[in-house]
């Protein structure tokens, strides 16, 4: 088998975790994962938007991913402030940082093994997951960074 | 002469020589188009990345905010005492004029309390001429003054009320520019 095959046969996802849920991007969007910098919040912003980063010179936006999913604020002990870390994505030609808890692993996925969502948990809409996958008893929610990053954004600020 | 020559021509002249190698110096390029009997049309790119300006740097809730310092006219210390009110707007009285107080921290929609700036003897007024009416606006802390080159606040958020781009500060930290057209 050629590598080339080998790479259409399967993706390469992301693992990160958020408030105590394994959550996945494809790897080809992300860039680098960083420990957090200091944030510079932006006023007059959504309140998911953490703020600014300096990524060596660029200035970044950072997505606080549990208000962007609505999922609790409260902290998950399992995961130390250590672990946390923020993904750069490049997504329509933009970087984006993702804060997330903790960054698990990749994996890789056949698109044939990403089973589609029949319901989820109300606070995430349905149009964001791309798909959920069991791997060894553990579930891990495919994340549609297009349409959660870009559907209709909602009105700035107050 | 072609009107490739008569460009020459206007470049030739000192004043132009001065703005296209200003230009160039930002890595920037400027066109000029010509109709006869109708005027001329002077096109300048400059790229965001690259423009540097001349600002005053400002605490506001102890976030570090610069302010371009071609919008300000003046820098003042003023007595709480001497703030007065006009139709429920604070405003002070400058060589004569009124000038409207504006809360640094209520333009930016920080999640604090507003215009506790009367509790304090003494407050530190920016005032931002920006062509039309002059306003002052109160900051916290007036730090020092900085070339400052300006960057484009990302794509992805368009159009920040009151906040124009973004730079980056000695330290390695983001700052934000103050958009005094909407504050003003």
């Amino acid at each position: 088998m050629t590598k080339k095959e080998k790479i259409t046969e399967k993706t390469q996802y992301i693992s990160f975790i958020i408030a105590r849920e394994e959550y996945g991007v494809e790897l080809i969007q992300t860039k680098e994962i960083i420990k957090p910098l200091k944030i510079t919040p932006v006023p007059n912003t959504s309140d998911y938007i953490s703020g600014v980063i300096n990524l060596r010179g660029q200035v970044i936006p950072v997505i606080d991913m549990k208000k962007k999913l609505n999922l609790a604020i409260e902290k998950d002990k399992a995961s130390s402030k250590d672990e946390e870390k923020i993904i750069i994505i490049n997504i329509k030609g933009m970087l984006l940082g993702l804060y997330v808890d903790c960054v698990k692993e990749v994996v890789n996925l056949k698109n044939s093994e990403i089973k589609d969502v029949k319901e989820t948990k109300n606070e995430i809409e349905k149009e964001f997951i791309k798909g959920v996958i069991n791997i060894d008893e553990k579930l891990i929610i495919i994340l549609d960074l297009k349409k959660l990053l870009f559907a209709k954004k909602e009105k700035k600020g107050a | 002469m072609s009107s490739q020559d008569k460009l020459g021509l206007i470049f030739k002249t000192d004043i132009m020589n001065e703005v296209k190698t200003n230009i160039e110096k930002l890595d920037g390029e400027i066109y000029i188009e010509s109709k006869k009997g109708q005027g001329s049309k002077f096109t300048i790119v400059l790229p965001l990345t690259l423009a540097i300006t001349e600002a005053l740097m400002v605490k506001i809730n102890k976030e570090i905010f610069a302010i371009p310092l071609n919008a300000i006219s003046e820098i003042l210390k003023i007595e709480t005492k001497n703030i007065k009110q006009v139709k429920g707007n604070d405003v002070i009285l400058l060589r004569d004029e009124t000038i409207s107080l504006i809360d640094g921290k209520k333009s930016l929609n920080m999640n604090v309390e507003y215009n506790l700036y009367k509790t304090k003897k003494e407050i530190s007024v920016v005032i931002i001429n920006n062509g039309g009416n002059p306003i002052g606006l109160i900051v916290d802390e007036l730090l020092y003054q900085q070339e400052i080159v300006i960057k484009s606040l990302s794509d992805y958020l368009e159009n920040v009320k009151n906040i124009s781009g973004a730079t980056i500060i000695g330290d390695g930290e983001v700052a934000l520019i103050l958009d005094v057209k909407d504050i003003a």
